[in-house]
C-alpha cells in the first residue's frame, strides 16, 4: 500500500529533521565587537555545490602560475674540447678531455654519467610553467571554496580555532574597514573571538625542513583568518603585521587564499559591505552576476540531507514492511542435520511426526508369513 | 549550514585529510583522531564530532574531567557546551554522570565515553605505594 505524502506537509520526524527549504533566505548576524549590530541575507554563493574534486584540480593548476623560471646554465658541463678516442684503445668511446699534464686530461666528459659532465636533459627556462584553467571552472572552484568557508565543521576540520566564534560565516560591521592601527585590529579580532586562531599561528612557527631555509623561506607557520573587505580605509595596513592574518578585496578573491593547500574551509571574516557585495559579484536569483557569461552552479538535489529524507516519517510510511531476508546465506557454518533438529526439519519435514510417533523406537514386527505348507505340494504336482 | 551541505558530505570532504587525522603506516595504516569531540579516538564517521549533528567528548582539564557536548541547535557555529567533574569525585560517580548526559546525546557512544572517563579518572588518582616487603 502506498501513501503519497500530502503536499502541504513538510518532512518532519522526531529523530531526523531534514532541512526544510523556506522561502525566506537565511539571515546572518552582523557583529560589532561581540554584540549583534544588524543582520544580512546569506548570499547565494554560499549555496554553491561544494566540489572537492574541482577545487583540487583548479588549485593544483593555479598554484603553479606564480612560479619563477629556473634552469641550469646553457653550457654547463660542456665547456671542454673533449673528443672520443674511438675504438681500439680499450676504453669506452665516450668523449675524453684532450691534452696532457693535468689530472683532467683523458677523463670522460659531457655525458650525464660523467663527473663534471652535463645533467641528463638539462632544464630550460622555457619549460611550461603556467597552466591554463578554464575561466568558468576557476569561478566554480572559487564559489565552492566560499560556500565551504560558511560551513563550521569544515572550518574546524581545516584546523582553524573557531570555537569562540558565535556564527560561521562571520560578518563584522563596516567599522573594521576604517581600522588603521594594528593594535585596534588585534582588539577587533579579540572582540569577535577570532584571536585564538592568531595564537595558533604564533605557536606554530617552526624552522622549515630542507633547503628552503636558505632560499628566503626560513620558517613555516599555519594560516590564520582571512579578512575580506570592500573598501580599504586603512584595514590592509592595520592587519598586515599580524601573523597568519591575510586580507583580500571581495572583487579579487583567490582560490589560493580561500582554500590553501586545496583544503576547503578557510576561516573568513567578512566586512558587512563585502558580504553584501557577494550577490552582485557572483549573482543570485534574479540578480545577474558581474562576471560575464557566468551563473552560479546549481545543486542537483535541493536538500542534501538524504539520510534525513530517508528516515522521515513520510518516506517510512510509504515503504512496505520489512520481510524475511531472501538472500542466500553463504559462508555460514555447516550444521549437522543429525544433531540439529531445525536443520533436520528443513531437510526432512516428516522428521517431526516421525519423532513424535516414536517410530524410530518401534519394534519391527516379525512377519510370520512362511510359505504355506501346501506350496511344496503344489510345486511338485504333476 | 545551508541545505547544500549534509554531514555525509562534510565527512566525504574531510575523510582523506583534516587537522585531526593521525595517519600511521604501521598496524595496517591505522587512522586515529586528535579531535576533542571524539571519545573512541578512531578517525571514523560515527566517532568524529565535526561530521555529526550531535557529539560528545571527554577530555582531561586542570580542573577535572571535562565532558563536552555538541548539540544540533548550535549547527551555525562551532560552539560546544561543557561540564567539568572534579577529580576529588569518586570515579564511579564521574562515570555515572558521563553516562547520564551521553545517553541524551549519543547513546551509541555511551560505552566509549564511560570507558574514556573512567580511564582518565584512574590515571588521575594517586597510585597506592606499598612498602616493599623484606624477606
Amino acid at each position: 500500500m502506498q501513501r503519497a505524502p500530502s503536499p502541504d506537509k513538510h518532512f518532519r520526524c522526531s529523530a531526523h529533521k531534514p532541512f526544510i527549504p523556506s522561502m525566506s533566505r537565511p539571515q546572518v548576524s552582523v557583529y560589532n565587537g561581540s554584540s549583534v549590530a544588524s543582520t544580512a541575507a546569506l548570499p547565494a554563493v554560499f549555496a554553491t555545490p561544494i566540489r572537492l574534486d574541482i577545487v583540487h584540480d583548479v588549485f593544483t593548476a593555479v598554484n603553479k602560475n606564480k612560479r619563477q623560471a629556473y634552469a641550469v646554465a646553457r653550457n654547463a658541463g660542456e665547456q671542454t674540447s673533449a673528443e672520443s678516442w674511438g675504438t681500439g684503445r680499450a676504453v669506452a668511446r665516450i668523449p675524453r678531455v684532450s691534452g696532457s699534464g693535468t689530472y683532467r686530461a683523458g677523463q670522460a666528459a659531457f655525458g650525464n654519467m660523467c663527473r663534471g659532465g652535463r645533467m641528463f636533459a638539462p632544464t630550460k627556462t622555457w619549460r611550461r610553467w603556467h597552466v591554463k584553467v578554464n575561466h568558468n571552472e576557476k569561478r566554480y572552484a572559487t564559489a565552492s571554496a566560499i560556500a565551504a568557508s560558511g560551513v563550521a565543521p569544515l572550518v574546524l576540520a581545516r584546523g582553524h580555532r573557531v570555537e569562540q566564534i558565535s556564527e560561521v560565516p562571520l560578518v563584522v560591521s563596516n567599522d573594521l574597514e576604517s581600522v588603521s592601527k594594528t593594535k585596534e585590529a588585534v582588539a577587533a579580532l579579540k572582540a569577535v573571538g577570532a584571536h585564538e586562531d592568531v595564537v595558533k599561528v604564533l605557536n606554530s612557527k617552526k624552522l622549515r625542513a630542507g633547503k628552503g631555509k636558505l632560499r628566503g623561506r626560513r620558517h613555516t607557520q599555519r594560516r590564520g583568518p582571512l579578512v575580506i573587505y570592500a573598501n580599504d580605509k586603512g584595514l590592509v595596513k592595520a592587519f598586515r603585521n599580524i601573523p597568519g592574518v591575510e586580507t583580500c578585496d571581495v572583487q579579487h578573491l583567490s582560490l589560493l587564499q580561500l582554500a590553501p593547500g586545496s583544503h576547503l574551509g578557510r576561516f573568513v571574516i567578512w566586512t558587512e559591505a563585502a558580504f553584501n557585495l557577494l550577490d552582485k559579484i557572483w549573482g543570485a536569483e534574479g540578480v545577474e552576476s558581474a562576471k560575464s557569461g557566468f551563473s552560479l552552479p546549481k545543486n542537483i538535489i535541493s536538500n542534501a540531507d538524504v539520510t534525513g529524507i530517508i528516515n522521515s516519517s513520510e518516506i517510512q510510511a510509504a515503504l512496505r514492511e520489512k520481510g524475511q531476508s531472501k538472500q542466500k546465506r553463504t559462508h555460514v557454518l555447516k550444521k549437522n542435520p543429525l544433531k540439529n533438529k531445525q536443520v533436520l526439519l528443513r531437510l526432512n519435514p516428516y522428521a517431526k511426526a516421525y519423532a513424535e510417533k516414536k517410530l524410530g523406537f518401534a519394534k519391527v514386527e516379525k512377519t510370520t508369513s512362511k510359505t504355506p505348507k501346501t506350496f511344496k505340494k503344489l510345486l511338485h504336482e504333476n | 549550514m545551508s541545505n547544500n551541505v549534509s554531514y555525509d558530505l562534510i565527512w566525504q570532504i574531510s575523510r582523506a585529510n583534516s587537522s585531526y587525522i593521525v595517519k600511521r603506516k604501521n598496524c595496517g595504516g591505522v587512522q586515529f583522531s586528535r579531535e576533542p569531540l571524539n571519545v573512541t579516538g578512531f578517525y571514523t564517521q560515527a566517532a568524529s564530532g565535526f561530521a555529526n549533528k550531535t557529539a560528545v567528548g571527554v577530555v582531561s582539564s586542570p580542573k577535572g574531567i571535562k565532558l563536552i557536548t555538541k548539540s544540533a541547535k548550535n549547527s551555525k557555529s562551532a560552539k560546544v557546551s561543557s561540564s567539568t567533574f572534579k577529580h576529588s569525585k569518586d570515579s564511579r560517580k564521574i562515570a555515572a554522570a558521563v553516562s547520564k548526559s551521553t545517553v541524551n546525546h549519543r547513546d551509541d557512544l555511551l560505552e566509549a565515553a564511560v570507558a574514556k572517563a573512567s580511564a582518565l579518572a584512574r590515571g588521575r588518582s594517586a597510585k597506592k605505594v606499598y612498602a616493599s616487603k623484606r624477606r
